[in-house]
Protein backbone atom coordinates (compact mmCIF):
# COMPACT_ATOMS: atom_id res chain seq x y z
CA UNK A 1 0.00 0.00 0.00
CA UNK A 2 1.08 3.45 -0.98
CA UNK A 3 1.55 6.40 1.38
CA UNK A 4 -0.71 7.81 -0.84
CA UNK A 5 -3.79 5.42 -0.22
CA UNK A 6 -2.69 5.01 3.06
CA UNK A 7 -3.33 8.86 3.61
CA UNK A 8 -6.59 8.35 2.38
CA UNK A 9 -7.48 5.43 4.58
CA UNK A 10 -6.25 8.07 7.44
CA UNK A 11 -8.45 10.53 6.24
CA UNK A 12 -11.16 8.50 6.44
CA UNK A 13 -11.40 8.41 9.73
CA UNK A 14 -9.37 11.48 10.70
CA UNK A 15 -8.99 14.24 8.62
CA UNK A 16 -6.39 16.45 10.65
CA UNK A 17 -3.02 17.64 9.12
CA UNK A 18 0.41 16.13 10.28
CA UNK A 19 0.76 19.42 12.35
CA UNK A 20 -2.31 19.22 13.96
CA UNK A 21 -1.69 15.33 14.90
CA UNK A 22 1.19 16.28 15.82
CA UNK A 23 -0.26 19.38 18.71
CA UNK A 24 -2.85 16.33 19.51
CA UNK A 25 0.33 14.07 20.46
CA UNK A 26 1.82 16.73 22.56
CA UNK A 27 -1.35 17.40 24.31
CA UNK A 28 -1.11 13.99 25.11
CA UNK A 29 -3.27 12.28 22.71
CA UNK A 30 -1.17 8.80 22.27
CA UNK A 31 -3.61 7.75 19.08
CA UNK A 32 -2.41 10.91 17.07
CA UNK A 33 1.06 9.77 17.19
CA UNK A 34 0.00 6.19 16.44
CA UNK A 35 -2.11 7.68 12.77
CA UNK A 36 1.45 9.22 12.08
CA UNK A 37 3.03 6.27 12.33
CA UNK A 38 0.68 4.45 10.30
CA UNK A 39 0.87 7.30 7.93
CA UNK A 40 4.35 7.07 6.99
CA UNK A 41 6.09 3.83 8.65
CA UNK A 42 5.90 1.93 5.33
CA UNK A 43 7.81 4.83 3.44
CA UNK A 44 10.24 5.48 6.17
CA UNK A 45 10.61 1.65 6.15
CA UNK A 46 11.28 1.96 2.34
CA UNK A 47 13.55 4.84 2.20
CA UNK A 48 15.99 3.16 5.00
CA UNK A 49 15.65 -0.40 3.49
CA UNK A 50 17.50 1.25 0.36
CA UNK A 51 20.59 1.98 2.57
CA UNK A 52 20.12 -1.14 4.69
CA UNK A 53 19.25 -3.98 2.65
CA UNK A 54 18.22 -6.24 5.43
CA UNK A 55 14.46 -6.59 6.30
CA UNK A 56 14.77 -7.05 10.09
CA UNK A 57 17.56 -4.44 10.95
CA UNK A 58 15.43 -1.82 8.71
CA UNK A 59 12.31 -2.63 10.38
CA UNK A 60 14.37 -2.09 13.90
CA UNK A 61 15.53 1.18 11.91
CA UNK A 62 12.15 2.53 11.65
CA UNK A 63 10.92 1.52 15.14
CA UNK A 64 13.90 3.70 16.80
CA UNK A 65 13.00 6.37 14.49
CA UNK A 66 9.82 6.45 15.25
CA UNK A 67 10.88 6.05 19.63
CA UNK A 68 13.40 9.20 18.97
CA UNK A 69 10.85 11.61 17.40
CA UNK A 70 8.12 10.39 20.01
CA UNK A 71 10.62 11.69 22.05
CA UNK A 72 11.76 14.43 20.09
CA UNK A 73 8.60 15.79 19.51
CA UNK A 74 8.70 18.74 22.40
CA UNK A 75 11.11 20.11 19.90
CA UNK A 76 9.60 19.72 16.90
CA UNK A 77 9.60 23.01 14.84
CA UNK A 78 5.91 23.71 13.53
CA UNK A 79 6.72 25.18 10.30
CA UNK A 80 8.99 22.02 9.45
CA UNK A 81 7.15 19.67 7.97
CA UNK A 82 6.97 16.32 9.54
CA UNK A 83 7.62 13.76 6.87
CA UNK A 84 10.87 15.93 6.62
CA UNK A 85 11.85 15.86 10.00
CA UNK A 86 10.93 12.34 10.45
CA UNK A 87 12.84 10.96 7.67
CA UNK A 88 15.60 13.19 8.90
CA UNK A 89 15.75 10.90 11.91
CA UNK A 90 15.42 8.25 10.20
CA UNK A 91 18.30 8.83 8.22
CA UNK A 92 20.61 9.96 11.32
CA UNK A 93 19.70 6.64 12.53
CA UNK A 94 20.29 4.48 9.46
CA UNK A 95 23.93 6.23 9.17
CA UNK A 96 24.58 5.10 12.58
CA UNK A 97 24.18 1.60 11.96
CA UNK A 98 25.80 1.69 8.83
CA UNK A 99 29.25 3.23 10.98
CA UNK A 100 28.33 0.29 13.18
CA UNK A 101 28.12 -2.14 10.73
CA UNK A 102 30.14 -1.31 7.94
CA UNK A 103 31.81 -4.48 7.17
CA UNK A 104 28.61 -6.17 8.03
CA UNK A 105 27.22 -4.73 4.91
CA UNK A 106 29.70 -5.66 2.61
CA UNK A 107 29.29 -8.92 3.82
CA UNK A 108 25.72 -9.39 3.49
CA UNK A 109 25.98 -8.35 -0.48
CA UNK A 110 28.59 -11.08 -0.99
CA UNK A 111 26.21 -13.13 0.71
CA UNK A 112 23.14 -12.17 -1.00
CA UNK A 113 25.41 -13.58 -4.51
CA UNK A 114 26.68 -16.85 -3.11
CA UNK A 115 23.62 -17.34 -2.62
CA UNK A 116 21.71 -17.04 -5.89
CA UNK A 117 24.50 -18.28 -7.39
CA UNK A 118 24.30 -21.46 -5.80
CA UNK A 119 20.57 -21.82 -7.00
CA UNK A 120 18.72 -23.74 -9.24
CA UNK A 121 18.65 -21.65 -12.25
CA UNK A 122 21.63 -19.71 -10.96
CA UNK A 123 22.37 -17.64 -14.55
CA UNK A 124 19.17 -15.73 -14.87
CA UNK A 125 18.91 -14.95 -10.75
CA UNK A 126 22.30 -14.22 -10.43
CA UNK A 127 21.51 -11.59 -13.49
CA UNK A 128 18.65 -10.21 -11.70
CA UNK A 129 20.42 -9.65 -8.27
CA UNK A 130 23.39 -7.77 -9.95
CA UNK A 131 20.92 -5.82 -11.57
CA UNK A 132 19.29 -5.20 -8.38
CA UNK A 133 22.50 -4.64 -6.40
CA UNK A 134 23.33 -1.66 -9.24
CA UNK A 135 20.48 0.03 -9.19
CA UNK A 136 20.53 0.12 -5.57
CA UNK A 137 23.96 1.56 -5.21
CA UNK A 138 22.81 4.10 -8.01
CA UNK A 139 19.68 5.49 -6.45
CA UNK A 140 21.58 5.41 -3.38
CA UNK A 141 24.44 7.77 -4.90
CA UNK A 142 22.07 10.68 -5.88
CA UNK A 143 21.50 13.47 -3.88
CA UNK A 144 19.28 13.25 -1.23
CA UNK A 145 16.88 15.95 -2.12
CA UNK A 146 16.92 14.31 -5.31
CA UNK A 147 16.36 10.37 -4.66
CA UNK A 148 13.53 11.31 -1.86
CA UNK A 149 11.49 13.50 -4.31
CA UNK A 150 11.51 10.16 -6.99
CA UNK A 151 10.78 7.76 -4.66
CA UNK A 152 7.92 9.62 -3.01
CA UNK A 153 6.82 9.95 -6.80
CA UNK A 154 7.82 6.16 -7.69
CA UNK A 155 7.59 3.70 -4.69
CA UNK A 156 4.50 6.03 -2.81
CA UNK A 157 2.76 7.50 -6.06
CA UNK A 158 2.65 10.51 -4.44
CA UNK A 159 1.31 13.61 -7.10
CA UNK A 160 3.70 16.19 -7.44
CA UNK A 161 1.32 18.53 -4.73
CA UNK A 162 1.29 15.86 -2.56
CA UNK A 163 5.23 15.33 -2.64
CA UNK A 164 5.61 19.42 -2.30
CA UNK A 165 3.33 19.04 0.70
CA UNK A 166 5.41 16.65 2.65
CA UNK A 167 8.99 18.29 1.33
CA UNK A 168 7.77 21.68 1.80
CA UNK A 169 8.94 22.62 -1.13
CA UNK A 170 7.57 24.36 -4.12
CA UNK A 171 5.82 22.19 -6.80
CA UNK A 172 8.03 23.33 -9.74
CA UNK A 173 11.46 22.01 -7.50
CA UNK A 174 9.49 18.86 -6.63
CA UNK A 175 9.53 18.51 -10.93
CA UNK A 176 13.08 19.69 -11.41
CA UNK A 177 14.03 17.20 -8.83
CA UNK A 178 12.40 14.40 -10.44
CA UNK A 179 13.23 14.91 -13.77
CA UNK A 180 17.11 15.73 -12.58
CA UNK A 181 17.21 12.06 -10.66
CA UNK A 182 15.76 9.90 -13.98
CA UNK A 183 18.37 11.96 -16.02
CA UNK A 184 21.40 11.17 -13.64
CA UNK A 185 20.12 7.66 -12.87
CA UNK A 186 19.93 6.49 -16.61
CA UNK A 187 23.70 8.37 -17.20
CA UNK A 188 24.90 5.70 -13.97
CA UNK A 189 23.21 3.16 -15.63
CA UNK A 190 24.29 2.97 -18.77
CA UNK A 191 27.89 4.13 -17.49
CA UNK A 192 27.79 0.76 -15.35
CA UNK A 193 26.70 -1.12 -18.45
CA UNK A 194 29.44 0.05 -20.38
CA UNK A 195 32.14 -1.51 -17.89
CA UNK B 1 2.49 21.99 -32.70
CA UNK B 2 5.39 21.92 -30.40
CA UNK B 3 9.02 21.64 -31.12
CA UNK B 4 11.21 18.74 -29.92
CA UNK B 5 13.13 20.58 -27.39
CA UNK B 6 10.21 21.84 -25.59
CA UNK B 7 8.45 18.41 -25.82
CA UNK B 8 11.59 16.45 -23.98
CA UNK B 9 11.72 19.66 -21.05
CA UNK B 10 8.11 18.47 -20.31
CA UNK B 11 8.15 14.70 -20.86
CA UNK B 12 8.82 13.87 -17.31
CA UNK B 13 5.44 15.82 -16.55
CA UNK B 14 3.84 13.55 -19.50
CA UNK B 15 4.99 10.68 -17.93
CA UNK B 16 4.01 11.44 -13.98
CA UNK B 17 0.83 12.83 -15.55
CA UNK B 18 1.56 16.19 -14.29
CA UNK B 19 1.27 18.53 -17.81
CA UNK B 20 -2.60 19.47 -17.19
CA UNK B 21 -3.84 21.46 -19.98
CA UNK B 22 -0.35 20.24 -22.21
CA UNK B 23 -0.80 17.08 -22.02
CA UNK B 24 -3.21 16.59 -25.53
CA UNK B 25 -0.83 18.93 -27.10
CA UNK B 26 2.37 16.47 -25.89
CA UNK B 27 0.49 13.58 -26.41
CA UNK B 28 -0.37 14.49 -30.05
CA UNK B 29 3.38 15.39 -31.06
CA UNK B 30 4.92 12.21 -29.42
CA UNK B 31 2.53 9.76 -31.69
CA UNK B 32 3.83 11.71 -34.41
CA UNK B 33 7.39 12.00 -33.91
CA UNK B 34 9.58 8.85 -33.50
CA UNK B 35 12.61 10.54 -31.84
CA UNK B 36 10.31 12.08 -28.72
CA UNK B 37 8.97 8.07 -28.39
CA UNK B 38 12.49 7.17 -27.96
CA UNK B 39 13.17 9.44 -25.48
CA UNK B 40 9.74 8.52 -23.09
CA UNK B 41 10.42 4.86 -23.84
CA UNK B 42 13.83 5.64 -21.78
CA UNK B 43 12.04 7.48 -19.08
CA UNK B 44 9.19 4.62 -18.79
CA UNK B 45 12.61 1.95 -18.46
CA UNK B 46 14.58 4.19 -15.75
CA UNK B 47 10.71 4.66 -13.87
CA UNK B 48 9.96 0.36 -14.20
CA UNK B 49 13.34 -0.31 -12.69
CA UNK B 50 12.57 2.17 -9.78
CA UNK B 51 9.47 0.62 -9.48
CA UNK B 52 10.71 -2.76 -9.70
CA UNK B 53 12.80 -2.26 -6.70
CA UNK B 54 10.16 -1.19 -4.59
CA UNK B 55 10.79 -3.01 -1.04
CA UNK B 56 7.63 -4.30 0.75
CA UNK B 57 7.12 -2.77 4.33
CA UNK B 58 6.14 -5.99 6.84
CA UNK B 59 2.42 -5.93 7.61
CA UNK B 60 2.90 -6.01 11.33
CA UNK B 61 5.55 -2.68 10.96
CA UNK B 62 3.34 -0.12 12.57
CA UNK B 63 1.29 -2.43 14.77
CA UNK B 64 5.21 -3.38 16.52
CA UNK B 65 5.96 0.05 16.31
CA UNK B 66 2.75 1.26 18.37
CA UNK B 67 3.84 -1.53 20.92
CA UNK B 68 7.19 0.17 21.59
CA UNK B 69 5.48 3.25 21.68
CA UNK B 70 3.19 2.07 24.72
CA UNK B 71 5.83 0.19 26.34
CA UNK B 72 8.13 3.40 26.08
CA UNK B 73 4.89 5.57 27.32
CA UNK B 74 4.34 3.76 30.57
CA UNK B 75 8.11 3.69 31.04
CA UNK B 76 7.58 7.81 30.84
CA UNK B 77 4.71 7.41 32.63
CA UNK B 78 6.46 5.87 35.43
CA UNK B 79 9.11 8.60 35.64
CA UNK B 80 7.00 11.21 36.39
CA UNK B 81 5.29 9.30 38.88
CA UNK B 82 8.49 8.25 40.60
CA UNK B 83 9.49 12.28 40.24
CA UNK B 84 6.39 12.91 42.16
CA UNK B 85 7.19 10.30 44.50
CA UNK B 86 10.79 10.99 45.36
CA UNK B 87 9.60 14.78 45.64
CA UNK B 88 6.99 14.40 47.91
CA UNK B 89 9.45 11.79 50.02
CA UNK B 90 11.90 14.58 49.92
CA UNK B 91 9.46 17.36 51.35
CA UNK B 92 7.93 15.14 53.52
CA UNK B 93 11.47 14.17 55.17
CA UNK B 94 12.67 17.64 54.84
CA UNK B 95 9.61 18.93 56.91
CA UNK B 96 10.34 16.12 59.22
CA UNK B 97 14.11 16.82 60.06
CA UNK B 98 12.83 20.95 60.89
CA UNK B 99 10.03 19.72 62.96
CA UNK B 100 12.93 17.89 65.35
CA UNK B 101 15.30 20.26 64.94
CA UNK B 102 12.41 23.03 66.67
CA UNK B 103 12.78 20.37 69.45
CA UNK B 104 16.03 20.46 69.87
CA UNK B 105 15.80 16.43 68.88
CA UNK B 106 18.95 15.38 67.16
CA UNK B 107 18.08 16.72 63.58
CA UNK B 108 19.27 14.85 60.69
CA UNK B 109 20.99 16.94 58.03
CA UNK B 110 19.64 16.58 54.29
CA UNK B 111 22.42 14.64 53.39
CA UNK B 112 21.40 11.88 55.69
CA UNK B 113 17.55 11.64 54.35
CA UNK B 114 17.73 8.81 51.97
CA UNK B 115 21.57 9.42 51.63
CA UNK B 116 20.89 12.59 49.55
CA UNK B 117 21.93 16.66 49.69
CA UNK B 118 19.08 17.87 47.30
CA UNK B 119 16.09 16.75 45.72
CA UNK B 120 18.01 16.84 42.61
CA UNK B 121 20.63 13.97 43.73
CA UNK B 122 17.68 12.08 45.52
CA UNK B 123 15.75 11.82 42.59
CA UNK B 124 19.01 10.51 40.64
CA UNK B 125 18.67 7.95 43.01
CA UNK B 126 15.20 6.71 43.09
CA UNK B 127 15.10 7.28 39.30
CA UNK B 128 18.14 5.32 38.52
CA UNK B 129 16.78 1.88 40.26
CA UNK B 130 14.39 -0.10 38.56
CA UNK B 131 13.07 -1.87 41.40
CA UNK B 132 10.26 -4.57 40.86
CA UNK B 133 8.04 -4.91 43.96
CA UNK B 134 6.78 -2.56 46.73
CA UNK B 135 9.10 -3.76 49.01
CA UNK B 136 11.56 -2.79 46.63
CA UNK B 137 10.41 0.10 45.77
CA UNK B 138 9.99 1.71 49.34
CA UNK B 139 13.37 0.23 50.69
CA UNK B 140 14.77 2.65 47.51
CA UNK B 141 12.59 5.84 48.42
CA UNK B 142 13.54 5.38 52.37
CA UNK B 143 17.36 4.14 52.05
CA UNK B 144 18.24 5.71 48.55
CA UNK B 145 19.63 2.51 47.72
CA UNK B 146 19.65 0.57 44.65
CA UNK B 147 17.80 -2.28 45.69
CA UNK B 148 20.08 -5.88 45.46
Amino acid sequence: MCIAQELTLADSTDSRSDEELVRSALAGEDEAFGLLVTKYSPGIFRMICLRVPDSDACEDLVQETFIRAWKALPGFRFGAKFFTWLYRIGMNATKEHQRKHARRRELDAELRLIEVRESPGADEALGKEEEREQIRRALESLPEEYRCALLLREWEEMSYAEISKVLGVPAGTVASRIARAREMLAERMTANEKL
Amino acid sequence: MKNCEEIRSKLNLFLDKEAGDEESSIREHIESCESCQGALGDLVRVSEMIREQKPKAPETLAKGIRKRLRDASRGRGATSLRRLAAAAVFIALALWGLVLSDDQAPSPRLSDIGGAGNLAEFEQRVLYSEPTTRDEWMKVVLSGEAPE
